[in-house]
């Protein structure tokens, strides 16, 4: 084991004696969950020089050195060219990174590095005390925690770059394997860049269920670094409400743009709810709310709700109307009450008429309390010939009612 | 059938309840935006609307103001009235060049971080290593936390000038600043520190009732004099010093951040800074004018602090011009109270990588708010300790801050002329002629006032006296 502020103090030394200043170590992120040194950098007469792993012959750390076949081999590289992997001490030192383990952000002050004869891999990042101590001291001081070092399997390193997936840079992509409101909570105040970043390293889907949890200002600024492609599929995933919430608050011109090029449903969808103001029902209702016939039979809504289940925002209470077409509210019903009752009766008979309504006009919060005190999962909001045109579900109802910046503010684990 | 709305729904199946009849679209949309969809024209909300009118203005106003005004604290006040008192109006037109430089370096950190995302320290780390951030660490905690020091004395000064004890204002300021960053979001901390600036009117109102020479004013702001005096030495680096220091850009880069700046549509930043940095130096040429036109004239040139100056300012200008003095020492050294402990927790917090943010939750800002605790409570305590010699201690801090500021201006231009973090926000030719001048002046500044210390300690005047 060495850590890199000691590996940056070794020379290289070839077969005729010739002698360099080893100046960074590069490393391949992509290949293994410990990533192995591809490359050694040094520098010779001035020149910034590269060399393939394969030329070391040994790593003698005693004696400080990294013996190489032929310093002469060494290829010229700058900042710009002939760089493949990722360097140490240049991109990871000192960078910002994610400790997955606790959840939460960090600076790599050292790297842990298991060192054989014929390999280098990185094991772990020191972010201690003592690594600041190491470093300042240039090794004199060897102390250090074990619980300040972080294993590297569980750390993602990001590069402030929302572009780098593209240009092909490597990542553990471990951070997707976290719950969507986790990952939104470390995007929530890290740089904007980096966050951008991290949502690119998730599935769509999921990311788009990130995007939604985060704060609707870091949600502007992640979405405004995205292609417009990258960022019209995530607004066509988000949840109606969401991303009428977030096209609402983009320039002007973007937005329209975006209008454009949602598919049809999504665009309706978002384009009936930026019609009310931010502060009414209208303006936190979803409008994509599962509803069934009354004469339906319980089979068969039961199938509707199968087909439609991924499409659908929120299916904890399903709104009876009066036909598929006609959507003249007549009740609710429940998931658990449909999932109770017998294959062969009708809506009509199981369902509850007396349903409480919201005007899309009303006040946000006032209906906010309305719907939790009431204890009701999803309250029906109707136009004035009592057509459904969406519902408050308890999930836009906290959001109304916490304080602004909580985490609760985007609750969506009812949907 | 009753109405839908007086309460039967609920009651009755909602099939046989009639409709109340409320109109189903709103009739207006705030901010509202049309759009042609599908043959229909449609009125729809659209929050990005620029602004009007006044609004267009104020809604630009924010960290560069709040940033800029807070470098007018206790420290400044007296600087700017003693430079007034002790050289009448000779030094305006000092500040109107620095207006030009503070602007420029305003701007910088502005623009620096809207096209990264990250505060300062942030870079400083990531760029330069773990040597120079920890060297700009502990110069920042040890300067910024004597700083914070003296903003808590301006704060009893002020409220013992107005009649009310120390150890009743200060507690209650420590206690009101806690409350409001701990409990409060970005936005409103932003909004109570930016009416908090409203108080420095008090100055220019100052000045007039200090009756100036109008003509003696124009002519101290437009024609250049230098003295070869170490007084006037001193002083004049004291004036540089005071209204470029680095807890401004620090704080002024990371709330840039909070805000939710980003490069994309990088523009209106750019006003505040420039806005924040003239309305801050109108206000320091006020406070000269008004000690200049006042105990200047009278031959009262020795102000220590800014409560002599407002003291000094009673029986020469009224009663009305010492008390806005005091008012406005008040809502400075508040300001400047809230201002540096949150500079501070901003710096320690991105040196080492932890979470940080006014917007942040106590359980996920635990460091950030510890730090921000431990720097009010300090500040306030070692305020409230009988004839604690602050003095001495702002002598030794602005040495501190001497030795940081050409430092971090350096970091400030490679950071913005990094092509790679700033893409096209980097600088132009001008900036860079302009950033690198102040640069200069800054250093040259420094290396006077710090060369004269040292050597007034072996006796060697630089110059006359």
């Amino acid at each position: 084991m060495a850590m890199l502020s000691e590996l940056l103090k070794f020379n290289v030394i070839d077969a005729d004696r010739r002698k360099a200043r080893l100046t960074d170590l590069e490393v391949a992120l992509l290949d293994d969950e410990y990533p192995r040194v591809t490359a050694i950098h040094f520098s010779s007469n001035g020149s910034r020089l590269r060399l393939e792993w394969e030329a070391v012959t040994e790593v003698n750390s005693s004696a400080r050195e990294i013996r190489v076949i032929d310093l002469k081999a060494g290829r010229k590289v700058s900042e710009k060219k002939g760089i493949v992997g990722v360097l140490l001490k240049h991109d990871v030192l000192d960078a910002l990174i994610i400790d997955l383990l606790s959840r939460r952000t960090t600076r790599a002050t050292d790297l842990r590095l298991d060192v054989s004869n014929d390999s280098m891999e990185l094991k772990a990042v020191d972010t201690g005390l003592g690594a600041m101590l190491r470093r300042i001291t240039r090794g004199a001081f060897r102390g250090g925690k074990k619980r300040d070092m972080f294993d590297w399997k569980y750390v993602e390193f990001l590069r402030g770059d929302p572009q780098a997936v593209d240009s092909g840079a490597g990542y553990h992509m471990r951070i997707g394997r976290l719950p969507a409101g986790e990952i939104a909570q470390i995007a929530d105040y890290i740089p904007y860049l980096h966050a951008a970043e991290l949502l690119t390293l998730i599935p769509d889907e999921k990311a788009a269920l990130v995007l939604q949890a985060m704060s609707i200002e870091r949600q502007l600024q992640v979405i405004e670094e995205f292609h417009e492609e990258q960022a019209v599929a995530l607004l066509t995933l988000m949840s109606p409400d969401r991303a009428t919430d977030l096209i609402g608050r983009l320039h002007v011109p973007t937005m329209k743009k975006y209008l454009t090029l949602i598919p049809v449903k999504q665009r309706e969808r978002i384009i009936d709810l930026l019609r009310y103001p931010e502060d009414s029902v209208g303006g936190v209702m979803i409008n994509n709310t599962l509803c069934i016939g009354d004469g339906t039979t319980v089979k068969s809504a039961r199938q509707q709700v199968r087909s439609h289940s991924k499409e659908r925002d929120f299916i904890g209470v399903i709104f009876v109307t009066e036909s598929a077409n006609n959507k003249t509210l007549r009740g609710t019903l429940t998931f658990r009450a449909l999932m109770d009752a017998e294959d062969e009766e009708k809506l009509s008979e199981i369902m509850d008429p007396y349903v409480v309504t919201l005007n899309p006009q009303d006040n946000s919060v006032d209906a906010a309390y309305r719907v939790m005190t009431g204890q009701i999962g999803a309250m029906a909001v109707t136009d004035p010939d009592g057509k459904l045109i969406g519902a408050m579900t308890i999930e836009s109802a906290i959001s109304q009612v916490v304080a602004p910046g909580s985490a609760l503010n985007s609750v969506k684990v009812f949907s | 059938m009753k109405s839908r709305k007086e309460g039967v729904e609920g009651l009755e199946p909602i099939a046989n309840i009639e409709s109340a009849g409320l109109p189903n679209i709103p009739s207006t949309v705030p901010a509202a935006i049309h759009i042609n969809y599908r043959g229909r024209r449609i009125k729809l909300r659209g929050l990005r609307l620029p602004p009007k009118g006044i609004w267009k203005w104020l809604l630009v106003l924010g960290p560069g103001l709040i940033a800029t005004s807070a470098g007018n604290d206790a420290g400044g006040i007296a600087t700017y009235s003693s430079a007034g008192a002790k050289f009448g109006y000779d030094m305006i037109w000092v500040m109107v060049v620095l207006t030009l430089s503070f602007a420029i370096v305003q701007e910088m950190c502005t623009r620096l971080g809207a096209a990264t995302g990250r505060g300062l320290l942030d870079l400083i780390r990531e760029k330069f290593g773990i040597a120079w951030t920890l060297f700009a660490v502990a110069i920042i905690v040890v300067a910024n936390g004597g700083v914070t020091v003296s903003e808590f004395v301006g704060i009893g000064a002020a409220s013992e000038l107005l009649g009310v004890s120390r150890y009743i204002s200060v507690p209650i300021a420590a206690v009101g600043l806690w409350y409001l960053v701990i409990f409060g979001s970005y936005a409103r901390v932003e909004k109570v520190f930016l009416l908090m600036t409203l108080v420095f009117f008090a100055y220019p109102i100052a000045a007039i009732l200090g009756n100036p020479d109008w003509g003696a004013v124009a002519r101290g702001a437009v024609v250049p004099s230098i003295r070869f005096e170490s007084e006037y030495i001193f002083l004049l680096v004291g004036v540089l010093g005071t209204t470029i220091t680095p807890y401004i850009q620090i704080f002024q880069q990371s709330s840039t951040v909070e805000r939710g700046a980003a490069r994309k549509h990088y523009g209106q930043e750019r006003l505040d800074a420039y806005f924040g940095s003239i309305f801050s130096n109108v206000m320091s040429v006020s406070m000269m004018i008004a000690t200049a036109a006042t105990l200047y004239v009278i031959g009262q040139h020795d102000i220590q602090s800014a409560a002599d100056a407002a003291k000094a300012l009673e029986p020469v200008a009224g009663v009305w011009a010492g008390t806005l003095f005091a008012i406005g020492l008040l809502g400075a050294s508040l300001l400047a109270g809230g201002v540096l402990p949150l500079a501070t927790s901003y710096a320690i917090s991105e040196a080492f990588g932890i979470p940080k943010g006014v917007n942040l939750d106590y359980r996920r800002g635990k460091v950030f708010f510890g730090l921000f605790t431990a720097f009010i409570v300090f500040g306030a305590v070692v305020a409230l300790i009988p004839n604690i010699p602050i003095f001495p201690l702002l002598v030794g801090i602005q040495v501190l801050n001497g030795v940081l500021l050409p430092i971090i201006l350096v970091f400030i231009l490679l950071l913005i002329n990094n092509e790679k973090l700033t893409g096209e926000l980097k600088n132009t030719k001008t900036y860079n002629v302009l950033g690198w001048g102040t640069f200069a002046i800054i250093t040259l500044a420094v290396v006077v006032m710090l060369g004269g210390q040292i050597l007034e300690k072996f006796g060697i005047d630089l110059f006359a006296k």
